[in-house]
């Protein structure tokens, strides 16, 4: 254990972001390296590290810091031998879910997706389905927000189309 | 409610929409199958967009008949855009509808389908309770790289020649390994067999062996395996099986390459006679870098 020499937690590399809204956020230079698009910001360009203010044009600074959280816990999670239990990652995760709107969930897929973190993309995803799952489309239609476009005769067709699809369902 | 307007708030987005399609179609890809197919009605934007999906999940149990299953079934594979596949997800036995020699037939045709399509998709992941009928072209294939079979009653013969796999689940299912190679990773749940298993795996690595019942398990030659899990069900049978020395024990076995596991019957069965009753966690570690040869 006593072997991670070189951690001097003195010395932990600090890079700047910068939210949409202006705020800036220090992170440790690992955890800013979990974003692929701070990461390939600095390719190339390694000397200029540490100074530069790395501008995230898309991720307000409202979810900035539970993203970072995120990559904080599960980097550690990865990391840890042997590998936590899968209760403890299930209890992160649905704390990290707990009390986020449907809106924020989108807002913050469209942040990771900016971002280009597969993990976190792929938990969020997964979220939004599950909380569609087995759900009207009335349902379906306002945790979107999506204002129906089509005529009565038109959406008729299509459900008729897809006849299958509705075969045995109860609209709710 | 109108009291809460904070501003602009409550005005109507399509949020989805400012996503990026592939975005939109991942998150389709995730879903049931029949709840993607069903955001067609959602608005202009969406009407096509199920046929985007990458995986595929199929369960007869949301359908109100054998015919609807296979309409919709048929439909989908149908309409869907020529993409890859990553995930198939096909269930016809849990318990959604009756089972008759008319539904065999159905199951029989659906499989059939579903897995000729899956093969010429380059699927990578499969999970089903379907264990016959499948082409034979489903041992060949090269893409897939994670097979999960549920299924109480069937026995599973065939395992060869699965140069990619890396991980195989098989819950409920009876296997009759033979002397098949794998070189994937084995996990075993709920297995209903007496007798014998042999597993002649060089290149496998992990092997998990869940609530089984009577077994002697002969793991020859798996010289590349790194970490076994063995949990078993209370049982009284004949002492030939390291099953009855361990009931109900859990081990977790980080063993040496090399280290046979017939060898190390012996030894737990040593164990257990000293003190019978094994407690339910009971675990053994240090197990580590003993010599394979004892």
């Amino acid at each position: 254990m006593a072997s991670s020499s070189s951690s001097s937690s003195t010395q932990v590399k600090k890079i700047t972001l910068k939210a949409a809204d202006g705020k800036h956020f220090e992170v440790e230079e690992p955890v800013a390296m979990e974003m692929e698009t701070v990461k390939s910001f600095f390719v190339g360009n390694e000397d200029a590290m540490k100074d530069m203010v790395v501008p995230l044009l898309n991720v307000s600074s409202e979810h900035m810091p539970a993203i970072l959280d995120f990559y904080r816990n599960h980097s550690e999670f990865r990391k840890r031998t042997p590998p936590p239990p899968a209760e403890e990652v299930k209890a992160f995760n649905e704390a990290f879910l707990e009390n986020k709107s449907d809106e924020q969930l989108m807002e913050m897929i469209m942040a990771a997706n900016f971002l280009n973190t597969k993990e976190l993309l792929n938990f969020l995803t997964e979220a939004a389905a599950n909380r569609i799952k087995n759900k009207s489309v009335e349902y379906v239609r306002a945790f979107f927000g999506i204002e129906n476009d089509f005529t009565p005769e038109e959406e008729a067709r299509i459900r008729a189309e897809n006849e299958w699809a509705f075969d045995g369902l109860d609209e709710d | 409610m109108e009291g809460l307007s904070h501003t602009g708030k409550m005005k109507k987005i399509d949020r989805l929409s400012y996503l990026p399609e592939h975005i939109i179609y991942h998150i389709l890809s995730l879903m049931d199958t029949k709840d993607a197919v069903r955001t067609c009605v959602l608005s202009k934007n969406w009407r096509y967009s199920w046929t985007n999906i990458h995986s595929l999940y199929f369960c007869c149990g949301s359908f109100p008949s054998w015919i609807a299953f296979q309409g919709f079934v048929t439909h989908v594979l149908h309409h869907c855009k020529d993409l890859n596949l990553v995930k198939l997800e096909f269930y016809c036995f849990d318990g959604g509808l009756d089972q008759s020699l008319d539904s065999n037939a159905i199951i029989g045709t659906l499989t059939s389908a579903v897995f000729e399509y899956a093969i010429s998709h380059r699927f990578e992941e499969i999970e089903t309770d379907v264990v016959d009928n499948f082409p034979p072209t489903l041992f060949e294939c090269q893409a897939l790289k994670r097979l999960k079979f549920d299924q109480p009653t069937k026995i599973l013969k065939e395992l060869t020649s699965f140069a990619t796999l890396t991980t195989l689940q098989l819950n409920w299912v009876e296997i009759d390994l033979g002397n098949d190679t794998l070189s994937v990773n084995l996990r075993i749940s709920d297995l209903h067999h007496n007798g014998l298993i042999m597993i002649n795996a060089p290149r496998l690595k992990f092997f998990n062996l869940n609530r089984t019942y009577d077994l002697f398990l002969w793991m020859i030659k798996c010289s590349s395996l790194e970490e076994g899990e063995f949990v078993f069900y209370d049982n009284t049978a004949d002492s030939e099986t390291i099953v009855v020395e361990l009931s109900e024990a859990m081990l977790a076995l980080p063993m040496v390459p090399g280290c046979h596991l017939n060898g190390l019957r012996s030894m737990l069965k040593e164990i257990v006679e000293k003190d019978p009753i094994v407690s339910t966690d009971f675990e053994i570690t240090w197990l580590v870098g003993v010599a394979p040869n004892f």
